[in-house]
């Protein structure tokens, strides 16, 4: 009553050998014109990335701002390719599979061919593509690295060319920049005692920033040996559900031996996690109130704060 | 349907206090269920799970949305932070007092008016000077740094929303101070939520070719990024105390569509994307 007889047999009318050779040549030219065209795609990402990193270097160097729309409108076109191949992949590859599976019957000798089309296409877009796309990304973004210990050093250098030369502009006499100011300061004049404003570069004015920067970088292995527990501890847990579900089928004594050892290796790792946390963020705090000594009050309030987060 | 206390959003028939006791005791109990495999970190998924479910079953008929209004509203209480919209000053936080005098709504005013009047002028409206405003401009964000349950930052936002009605600006306009006049653009981004979702795309999209979007805005409607800003600051407010997913999955796939259409007409106006050529 509800014509699924009639659907059922309409289905096995379509899915006749005949019917074959004509849907396997139709496969295979789709997955030659798919594999073809993300090719040409991935020429495409590669000619914009050889062309924009050298200019965003450039670019870099020169003009932070300009530089941020640059990098944004590489990426943008990076994603555009991305997004027409994820598009094709859809109403080309996609439709092609859904038509054929459509009229073939779920028993047939045709599916395993259908199924193994659909896999390759698709490990030809999601894996392969999108590792060409990542890698190109992840060379464009190179290009944004800021290097904090050039950027502090040129703050130091800069306060050591200038600590000497501000004059009060009523006598005259020097006043003693006696340490680096990151915001506008009124400062006396030692001599007439007259008030004077101190403007700091644009560069001073980032010493905050940059000295978080900095002290990130110069903490970052720190950071990578908590990273690379939190690895550790994944990996593990992974090989413990191999061994559970190895265990399933019949567990012996020694698997059992082996199960436990791995849990207590695991339960080693999961403690170690925010103990090397704790490490990083201790000694990056430290480092960023060493370079930025005047908010080092602030900057530890920070610290704690993180530690006694609720959530 | 339950009467729900129009501030809490509690239900009327039942006491804070008595809610409160009960979802600590179905949290103490799931943690005593758990014994050896407890883990720490999930407590803030548990205390949600709870919430929820104690909620919706201390007030039969509330609906999802009205869960998640009632969660917004209670942001402070339950999971330790502020939400937009429904946070308020408080004298007993520390972390709220004036810097060198300078309230976090002053400090606000200032940052947002700068562009419109003489900076000294403004400064002495506000009995300061360029250097103090300086070092409050550093002090205030390490003051949002320190404070982990976002309660300064989020303030910010809402008092972003009011920056035109500080009392010392609207002296300082009525004595004929204020640089930029009205703009029938800014009003209708403040009225017509389907003009803010559009510009919100264009200005995404804009990114996406390379132009500064906040600039494209400001050249094609005169809107600058601090009018911009106390604007989207407005929405969010009204989203969060009327929260309805319906209307946002609605203004989020017209901002999806209207984005398609800017990213077309930037690829146009540079002369197409670098793939345009290749076909299938």
């Amino acid at each position: 009553m509800f014509n699924f007889f009639n659907k059922e047999t309409s289905r096995k009318n379509d899915d006749q050998p005949e019917q074959y050779a004509g849907w396997s040549v139709l496969l295979d030219e789709t997955k030659e014109r798919l594999f073809a065209f993300l090719e040409k795609l991935e020429e495409k990402m590669e000619e914009l990335a050889d062309a924009a990193v050298p200019e965003l270097n450039a670019m870099k160097k020169e003009d932070e701002r300009e530089f941020g729309n640059l990098l944004n409108g590489v990426l943008g076109q990076l994603d555009s390719v991305r997004n027409k191949a994820q598009k094709t992949y859809e109403e080309k590859v996609e439709e092609v599979y859904q038509s054929v599976d459509a009229q073939i019957d779920f028993q047939s000798s045709f599916h395993s061919r259908l199924a193994h089309f659909r896999e390759e296409c698709s490990d030809r877009m999601f894996n392969l593509f999108e590792e060409k796309y990542s890698a190109f990304r992840n060379l464009v973004m190179e290009t944004e690295h800021t290097d904090y210990e050039l950027l502090y050093q040129s703050i130091l250098d800069e306060h050591d060319r200038i600590k000497d030369q501000f004059r009060c502009h009523q006598c005259g006499d020097t006043i003693v920049l006696t340490k680096i100011y990151f915001s506008v300061a009124n400062l006396p004049c030692p001599a007439c005692s007259s008030n004077n404003t101190f403007h700091p570069s644009s560069l001073a004015r980032r010493l905050e920033e940059v000295g978080r920067g900095l002290a990130e970088q110069r903490t970052k292995p720190l950071l990578e040996k908590y990273s690379n527990e939190q690895e550790r501890e994944r990996e593990i847990y992974h090989q413990l559900h191999q061994l559970k579900l190895k265990a399933a089928g019949g567990q012996t004594a020694e698997l059992k031996q082996e199960m436990d050892a791995l849990e207590h290796l695991r339960k080693e790792s999961k403690a170690l996690i925010p103990v090397y946390y704790k490490e990083y963020q201790r000694a990056m705090f430290d480092e960023w109130k060493k370079l930025v000594p005047d908010l080092a009050e602030q900057t530890e309030n920070f610290y704690q704060g993180l530690q006694n987060r609720k959530f | 349907m339950m009467q729900l206390n129009p501030e809490t959003l509690h239900g009327t028939h039942y006491t804070e206090e008595q809610f409160d006791a009960e979802l600590e005791r179905r949290i103490q109990a799931q943690i005593e269920e758990e014994g050896d495999d407890y883990d720490e970190d999930d407590l803030p998924s548990w205390r949600r799970h709870f919430l929820k479910q104690l909620y919706a079953e201390w007030n039969p008929g509330t609906s999802d949305d009205e869960f998640i209004q009632f969660e917004l509203a209670n942001s402070m209480k339950y999971s330790g932070y502020a939400s937009m919209g429904f946070t308020r000053e408080s004298d007993e936080n520390p972390l709220l007092e004036p810097i060198h005098g300078i309230s976090l709504k002053d400090y606000t005013a200032i940052a947002a008016n700068i562009g419109n009047f003489d900076a000294d002028q403004l400064y002495k409206a506000f009995g300061i000077d360029e250097a103090i405003f300086s070092e409050v401009s550093v002090l205030w964000p390490k003051r949002m740094q320190e404070d982990t349950t976002f309660t300064v930052a989020t303030l910010y936002g809402q008092y972003f929303m009011e920056v035109g009605n500080h009392p010392v600006i609207l002296q300082l306009k009525g004595e004929g101070g204020a640089a930029s006049g009205n703009n029938e653009h800014l009003d209708k981004l403040r009225s017509d939520p389907y003009f803010y979702e559009e510009l919100s795309a264009a200005r995404t999209a804009a990114y996406e070719y390379g132009i500064d979007g906040a600039q494209w805005i400001e050249q094609n409607y005169g809107i600058n990024l601090v009018d911009f800003q106390s604007v989207a600051s407005e929405w969010m407010a009204l989203r969060n105390q009327n929260f309805n997913s319906d209307e946002i999955l609605h203004f989020g796939n017209y901002n999806q569509e209207k984005t398609e259409e800017y990213r077309a007409k930037f690829a146009a106006e540079q002369g197409g994307n670098i793939a345009d050529d290749i076909q299938f």
